[in-house]
């Protein structure tokens, strides 16, 4: 099992005009190729923070990561745009869908960003469309689609490029329990098929422990 | 190419409303640069030809603004009286008279005007170039029944090309006299008018007529008196200027002020650098006040579009392609302002075309001309960089929300 | 509370919806509490409907002053004979703002709805807010325009393409009730 991620978070400090904040003090972390792992903390404990990190989202923290082997910290702007369009998926919650699209083109997002030789890699939308079960919504708008439809639409838009590592921020959070099984049960596919990595933000403990790792973030009073 | 169609289609003109209010404030600002560029570029035309024609011991003449000239008490002899005492006191002068409709018919069916210009105007005013023929001729004898040569402009050179003769109707000789077309003017050959240099009328339906001091004394009382009103003593003294002014009082009953090329230039500093500057004025502080607008507007557009930016950003779209983007999208707002600029001025000068307006008529692709295409040069310099300067506040406000798993919850 | 009580005279002295809403026992107090507007959205919408006026009475001024110079009067009639096109273009500035006022209190009015408020009352709050606003920017214009002694016709035009503008932005908040 080869390590994929290698964080180390000295600090990461949010800075308002009445209040300064710190989280993810010295806060280490490594994943293998392959794990599936839950972030679980109380609000304010620095889980999205952390995703945001992992996610190339966020620089401003002090502290280093290596993601694939590679010095994330030294690289540009447009280089972490790039391995996020290629190395990572975002399963968010189903609101991160722009409404003026449909779901197929929603889904399609990330193969425009993406390369011709990556863009022919791509999974075809068709078979994740049917394996998901979202067919009949492809020519739909987010707005004509219900809470599992758009959950899964997110999904589909995650794996498209077939990412190595997929992030999820309370991906079930508003979700009822057959579509909540849906989304982990398509995660845990992700994870047996194509051994893709999978850390999921959560404060559900049934979601948590769902995943082989569990790591849990305490704020500092 | 893709993702730039992407953008256009599904982001930018999804918000219709935005993008046409934008569109139209720019059009605004452009057509505020358009109107200001031109009249500077129309007027610095206008005192180019005049300070040809405004030399040094030169006396340009008008008519006194108290002074009032009865018309109808003045005869022939009068006006002849007052050429014959140029002629005597030896003074040179020249002479430019127009707006004499002649009777020639034309395949545009335009009204046909004579500009009627001495050999004195002609050696001074250099504005009269030629795109085929000869110089002017002002060595004929009027009272021989000649061929008289003139030029006619480009308007007429289909129905009168060069070298045509033709018997006419002459309005100011009264008679009929042979013309020979001996030149065709350059295409939108104009004259300003000397009290208000952005204005314009252009020779493309006139024909030149060279006159000498047989055709001035064979012709009638309204050219006579009508080449004395901008008449140009040309190196002479201020007392011959004084004794001409006298006896035009004692002739024609009106007081006509004589300018030295110092107060002409006076008056010119007066009336038009000041207007000019107060024109600049307004245009820079309209300008900024619709650049503002312009940019208040464009971060609008970013706040209302911040979710669909975040989630392209996201999903691997580089900063880098969406400052090229949104360079692209600008360009587009900017190519269709001039579009539209292109198309209001076209129209206007068509307008002339339509009506038949003989002076304004102008060629050119769409019947724009050279003053037009430097307004338009100095629109998209404006627009070039209000565009980088609307891009790079809308890229910093895009950077400045991080993208953030927040931002979409 | 004195500047709740004159926002209270203004809208009852506009009548039509404002003073229906007036007489349904609305406590007016409230509408300020409720309202969708922001201090810097205020001032930023009466700002504009200010502009729009300062614009059309600075035209209409240079039109009535004698002003002395042909040449400045030729390049001021090139802007005068499009003075109502260009009025107009130059009131897109509220469109623009209308749109984004709109678009970002999506949500505020939904949680208005969620929590007890009714999308009729949204809707009557934000049109009088608008109405106040641009009629006391349009009082002072006039006011301004009588003064100056330039024609208030232009100004009166203007103010009804605004109160187009506020109709057609308060439908738009309706569609928000079942979104």
């Amino acid at each position: 099992m080869t390590k994929i991620i290698d964080l180390d978070v000295k600090e990461k400090v949010y800075k308002s005009k009445k209040a300064t904040m710190s989280v993810l003090n010295d806060f280490k972390l490594e994943v293998n190729s392959g794990e599936t792992i839950a972030v679980v903390g109380k609000s304010g404990a620095g889980k999205t923070s952390l995703l945001n990190i992992l996610g190339l989202l966020d620089r401003n923290y002090r502290g280093s990561y290596q993601l694939f082997g590679s010095k994330t910290n030294e690289y540009g702007l447009d280089k972490l745009a790039e391995w996020r369009n290629q190395k990572i998926g975002f399963v968010l919650q189903e609101s991160a869908l722009i409404a003026s699209l449909t779901i197929e083109d929603n889904i399609r997002l990330p193969l425009m960003y993406a390369g011709p030789e990556k863009n022919a890699m791509a999974a075809e939308l068709d078979g994740i469309a049917g394996k998901i079960g979202i067919k009949h919504i492809l020519n739909k708008k987010p707005l004509e689609c219900s809470g599992g439809e758009k959950a899964r639409a997110v999904f589909a838009r995650a794996v498209i490029l077939q990412p190595p590592l997929i992030l999820c921020d309370e991906p079930t959070a508003s979700l009822d329990g057959e579509n909540k099984e849906n989304i982990l049960s398509l995660l845990s596919r992700m994870n047996e098929e194509y051994n893709t990595t999978v850390i999921t933000v959560t404060h559900d403990m049934e979601v948590a422990d769902r995943h082989q790792r569990k790591i849990r973030l305490q704020r500092e009073m | 190419m893709k993702i730039f169609n992407f953008f256009i289609k599904k982001i930018f003109l999804r918000r219709v409303v935005i993008a046409v209010s934008i569109l139209l404030l720019i059009l605004l600002s452009n057509y505020l640069i358009f109107i200001s560029s031109r009249s500077v570029v129309s007027t610095m035309q206008g005192y180019e030809e005049i300070k040809q024609l405004n030399q040094k011991n030169s006396y340009i003449a008008n008519l006194d603004p108290e002074s009032d000239i009865a018309v109808d008490r003045i005869t022939k002899d009068n006006t002849q009286r007052l050429y014959d005492h140029l002629k005597e006191e030896a003074v040179r002068y020249g002479i430019l008279a127009e707006g004499f409709v002649i009777d020639m018919p034309n395949s545009q069916d335009m009204e046909i005007t004579c500009s009627y210009l001495n050999k004195e105007y002609y050696d001074m005013n250099k504005q009269f170039a030629i795109s085929q023929g000869e110089e002017l001729d002002f060595g004929y004898d009027v009272d021989d029944s000649p061929v008289i040569p003139v030029w006619v402009g480009k308007g007429l050179s289909e129905s009168y090309p060069l070298g045509t003769v033709t018997e006419v109707y002459e309005p100011v000789l009264q008679r009929n006299v042979t013309l020979k077309v001996q030149g065709i003017l350059e295409p939108n050959i104009a004259h300003s008018n000397m009290y208000s240099l952005s204005s314009k009328q252009y020779y493309n339906f006139s024909v030149i007529v060279p006159v000498n001091e047989g055709f001035i004394r064979n012709a009638d009382i309204d050219f006579q008196l009508q080449s004395l009103f901008d008449i140009i003593l040309i190196d002479t003294t201020k007392d011959k200027v004084d004794e001409f002014a006298a006896t035009i009082q004692d002739e024609l009953g009106a007081k006509f002020n004589f300018c030295t090329q110092e107060e002409n230039f006076e008056y010119f500093d007066d009336i038009f650098f000041s207007s000019m500057k107060i024109i600049l004025v307004i245009t820079v502080v309209l300008l900024v006040i619709l650049s503002g607008i312009a940019v208040w507007s464009s971060l609008s557009s970013v706040r209302m579009m911040i979710k669909e930016f975040t989630i392209n950003l996201f999903v691997g779209m580089q900063y880098s392609k969406l400052r090229k983007i949104l360079y692209g999208y600008h360009g587009l707002l900017f190519l269709v302002n001039l579009l539209i600029l292109l198309g209001i001025t076209a129209h206007s000068r068509h307008g002339n075309w339509v009506r038949k307006d003989s002076y304004f008529c102008t060629f050119g692709f769409c019947g724009l001309i050279s003053m037009d295409w430097i307004a338009l040069l100095a629109v998209l310099v404006f627009d070039i960089i209000l565009g980088a300067i609307l891009v790079e506040l809308m890229m910093w406000r895009i950077k400045k929300v991080p993208i953030s798993l927040g931002v979409l919850q | 509370m004195s500047s709740t009580n004159n926002y209270h005279f203004a809208v009852i002295m506009m009548g039509g919806p404002a003073g229906r809403v007036v007489k349904k026992g609305i406590n007016m107090g409230d509408l300020m509490k409720k309202s969708l507007f922001r201090n810097i959205d205020r001032f930023e919408l009466i700002f504009c409907y200010v502009l729009c006026f300062a614009f059309s009475i600075a035209f209409d001024y240079s039109r009535r002053i004698n002003i002395g110079s042909d040449y400045l009067r030729s390049f001021l009639e090139q802007f005068y004979e499009h003075q109502g096109a260009i009025t107009m273009l130059f009131s897109l500035v509220i469109v623009v703002f209308h749109c984004r006022m709109i678009q970002s209190r999506k949500t505020e009015v939904r949680c208005r709805i969620l929590v007890g408020d009714t999308i009729r009352a949204v809707t009557a709050r934000y049109f009088c807010e608008c109405l106040v606003m641009s009629g006391g920017a349009f009082a002072a214009a006039l006011i301004t325009a009588l003064a100056v002694r330039t024609s208030v016709l232009h100004i009166v035009c203007l103010f009804g393409i605004m109160v187009l503008y506020i109709l057609i932005s308060s439908g738009m908040v309706r569609r928000f009730e079942n979104i």
